[in-house]
């Protein structure tokens, strides 16, 4: 009889999508009468305090595991070598590609990453991925057809106070707002182009980039270069990592949602966007057009820098259209909702314990 | 094949939203974004994934220059320990000594990487270079591509042209059809002049009348039955006279509406035709495998129509001019050179005015001109006109093969260098004694010099009648001498002195004819 059910992954931090998705999990499973922890190999310091350093994990023969895979790393190993009953939860694998020309050790730890998938996936009993897309690349890559349980997005845990620091920031015009850690698969240089081009329709406007960045990082160096190549020092600014409440604030004092990420393995932003109710502009690349499904605008990939720029000019100024997308929207975001969601994760925590 | 424009560039999800109508206000929106830089406006051209691979290669060379830029910020001397060795810092002086020694041994690997660094930065540049280059010579594929379609439309464009061009070819056939049916009128017409001659009504039957009667083409029927209605109607023979001479008028006017629908059939068949020769050679000159076309295709014949229509705006009637061209015949006759076997060449003689003139005085005379229009009227004239250009005329013509040679207003479109190869050509042209006419507008009449001489487009500058003559002296003709031709007739003679000088300004005859001969051996 199986009396507890610990979720791993390899990394748990503050403000991550895997991160909060586990601990959303672990409260579903608790409530449903079992115990539950969760076991990180690396831990970021201010949540140390819900999570358990993966070298205590050691499975007593009933226990169930939830392994979250994001990326590769001796966890999974362990993991799929432990005879316990278990879950894989496939949050996806940015494709190497992406980081090649910039991180090339990190790229070659994608690389490797998706072939350890490959040899891990047969060992987990039940396989889960966030979205259709990630059910898709999962079954390309290991032949194991996934189930889809979205990402939960819970709007009570955005109901923060906006940090006042950041809603004090003077700002006359429009701001766009991005928020994504910078990473090479996110699109950022042709975001950075589309605001370059807006920019001549509407001098006063920002870009908000809000998500963590290493300086020396060659892919905000790239970016930086670009920023001032098109001469928008000034008007793009990069905000790092912020806290949940200065996340609060940038949504609650931007105008429109734009992520022209070329690789997303469900988006969670745009979900928080549309709770803030700011119109989301997205790339239909990846899995954002599942998570949008009929709300927000869908821009495809030939689509210019202008043209883009134009129609968010149109989005903020008709409001007929703005209507049509919030309404979508506002449908949209409560398919993330705990309420539409737990059902479907208790009937996999469920599985997992029978 | 979709147009890249066409292409959507918003995914329909929102059924509550037009996406087409979205579209088009995106465009205009997006067209009033003022490009700025380099990068935008290749992104923008950006059409195929091969653009996009290129785009993305040349992103990545900011990616690379800010690594470089990385390592060149740590490559230099150090002035503190790293880390975890920055305790040293308490040993004071000793610590800055050994920080020297430790510069001093990696001395040569910081040269050894600034040389390498400077190497990849030169790489990059010349990487960049040529992906640059690839998407300049992609957009010119396309540019070219996109001409070569155009083109293809503009082909297409053309063929109901083509097909009207087929029509007036349809006409002329019609006209001639025309001609052969009057002609039987005309035979008819002959009969019934016997037959009224027979009865002693009629003598002699006017020839200049039958000669007109037999070039009319048109509604000769209806005249016809006029002349049987009177006929019938006869009673005596003023009647019949005054008949005969309106029945010429009316032919005269038919001939003259059917010369005019015809000329002006042949002008838009030769613009149709010089423009399809245009669109022929630009096709030819963006798409190699058209070349042969373009060689089909003849010289630039566009204004030969315009040209023609000038002329009959400006320089009188057919009447007219063949009026003034009669004074030749008698001079061609008396130097007696003009035979058979060496005919007249006529250079530049149009719709062959000239050598109809000629040739119904017993002159044979055969004619040469560039314009297709005109050479096409002389043809349907049945004068002997041949097309191309008179210095290749000339240059193919024998030596001493040509009785006379005569060029009507053309020495004034000349440049001097070809002036002169007039002048020689025509010289080793003639037979001995033969007659040599260049007639061209006089400049010594002030209006024709300011201002009539420019009424033609293609008149390069006036040749004083002294520079004609002094030229036909100096390459060896003999004879020269200058007939001063047509004097206007609104200038009336003055008795006093000023009336005297302006009569010689305004008064002066408005052309002149250089005539010479060659040297009798």
């Amino acid at each position: 009889m199986i009396a507890r059910i610990d979720q791993t992954l390899h990394t748990f931090v503050a403000g991550d999508a895997v991160s909060d998705n586990a601990l959303f999990v672990r409260g579903i499973i608790r409530r449903m009468g079992f115990a539950s922890d969760i076991f990180a190999h690396s831990i970021g310091e201010s949540v140390a305090s819900e999570v358990r350093p993966f070298i205590e994990w050691s499975p007593a023969k009933h226990d169930a595991i939830v392994h979250h895979y994001a990326i590769g790393s001796n966890v999974a190993g362990r993991v799929a070598r432990a005879k316990n009953r278990s879950a894989i939860v496939y949050h996806n694998v940015t494709p190497q590609a992406f980081f090649r020309p910039f991180d090339p050790a990190y790229a070659d730890l994608l690389e490797m990453s998706r072939a350890e998938l490959r040899a891990v996936a047969p060992a987990f009993d039940i396989a889960v991925a966030d979205s259709q897309f990630n059910a898709l690349d999962f079954e390309a890559l290991t032949g194991r057809v996934a189930e889809v349980v979205p990402i939960v997005v819970d709007p009570h845990r955005l109901e923060r106070v906006p940090d006042p620091a950041v809603m004090r920031r003077r700002r006359s015009g429009t701001t766009w707002l991005s928020v994504g850690r910078v990473v090479p698969n996110k699109g950022l240089l042709r975001l950075i182009d589309a605001f370059a081009a807006y920019l001549s329709l509407d001098a006063g406007a920002t870009l908000a980039i809000v998500g963590r960045y290493t300086v020396d990082d060659p892919y905000y160096r790239s970016l930086r270069e670009r920023v001032a190549a098109q001469g928008l020092n000034g008007r793009v600014v990069f905000a790092g990592g912020v806290t949940a409440e200065a996340l609060s604030a940038w949504f609650s004092s931007s105008d429109v949602y734009v992520s022209l990420s070329e690789h997303e393995g469900f988006c969670v932003p745009l979900v928080e966007a549309m709770w803030y109710d700011l119109p989301v502009v997205a790339a239909a690349s990846a899995a954002m057009p599942e998570t949008l499904g009929s709300s927000g605008l869908l821009v495809e990939a030939h689509a210019t820098s202008g043209e883009i720029a134009g129609l968010i000019t149109i989005l903020l100024g008709d409001t007929v259209l703005r209507s049509r997308v919030m309404a979508e929207q506002r449908e949209r975001r409560r398919s993330f909702e705990p309420a539409a969601v737990t059902p479907l994760l208790e009937e996999v925590v469920r599985r997992l314990s029978s | 094949m979709k147009d890249p424009e066409v292409k959507a560039m918003i995914r329909a999800n929102n059924p509550d939203i037009d996406v087409l109508e979205l579209m088009k206000r995106v465009r205009s929106e997006a067209a009033k974004i003022r490009v700025s830089g380099a990068i935008e406006e290749r992104r923008s051209g950006w059409q195929d994934d091969d653009d996009r691979r290129t785009a993305r290669a040349l992103d990545r060379h900011h990616h690379i220059s800010s690594l470089l830029a990385a390592g060149e910020e740590k490559n230099v001397p150090r002035k503190q320990w790293p880390g975890r060795l920055r305790f040293l810092r308490v040993f004071g002086p000793l610590s800055s000594l050994a920080l020297r020694i430790w510069n001093y041994l990696f001395k040569e690997q910081r040269e050894k990487d600034t040389l390498i660094l400077h190497a990849m930065r030169e790489t990059i540049a010349m990487t960049a270079q040529v992906g640059d280059y690839a998407l300049r010579l992609r957009e010119a594929h396309r540019a070219l591509e996109r001409t070569r379609r155009d083109l293809v439309d503009d082909v297409a464009a053309l063929r109901p042209l083509l097909a009207l061009s087929e029509r007036v070819a349809g006409l002329e056939r019609a006209h001639h059809m025309t001609h052969e049916r009057s002609l039987s009128s005309v035979a008819d017409i002959e009969r019934l002049e016997r037959v009224l001659s027979d009865a002693g009504i009629l003598t002699v039957s006017d020839q200049s009348t039958l000669a007109r009667v037999a070039h009319a083409h048109e509604r000769i029927d209806s005249a016809e039955r006029d002349i049987h209605a009177i006929v019938a109607r006869f009673t005596g023979i003023p009647l019949l006279a005054d008949v005969t001479t309106r029945l010429a008028e009316s032919e005269r006017n038919q001939q003259l509406i059917i010369d005019r629908a015809l000329a002006q059939a042949l002008r838009v068949n030769a613009l149709l035709r010089a423009e399809l020769a245009d669109l022929r050679r630009a096709f030819a000159s963006s798409n190699n495998a058209a070349a042969t076309i373009a060689n089909a295709a003849g010289g630039d014949r566009r204004f030969d129509a315009l040209y023609m229509a000038i002329e009959d705006r400006f320089r009188g009637t057919r009447a007219d001019i063949s009026d003034r061209l009669a004074m030749y015949v008698p001079l061609i006759a008396e130097a007696g050179t003009v035979t058979a076997a060496t005919p007249l060449l006529d250079l530049g003689s149009g719709r062959g005015d000239f050598i109809r003139l000629l040739v119904e005085a017993g002159l044979p005379a055969i004619g040469v001109d560039t314009n297709e229009v005109a050479v096409a009227e002389a043809e349907l004239l049945g004068i002997a006109v041949e097309l191309g250009d008179i210095f290749e005329r000339l240059r193919a013509t024998p030596t001493a093969s040509v009785g006379a040679v005569s060029a009507i207003h053309v020495i004034e479109h000349l440049p001097f260098p070809l002036l002169v190869e007039l002048y020689e050509e025509t010289l080793r042209v003639l037979v001995p004694g033969g007659l040599v006419m260049f007639e061209t507008p006089n400049p010594e009449n002030v209006r024709v010099a300011t201002s009539t001489f420019y009424l033609d487009p293609t008149h390069l500058h006036p040749v004083p009648p002294s520079l004609a003559e002094f030229l036909a002296d100096a390459i060896g003709f003999v004879e020269p001498r200058i007939l001063r031709l047509h004097p206007p007739t609104d200038v009336d003679a003055d008795p006093t002195l000023a009336g005297n000088v302006l009569l010689g300004l305004l008064g002066a005859s408005q052309d002149y004819a250089l005539v010479a001969r060659a040297p009798s051996v």
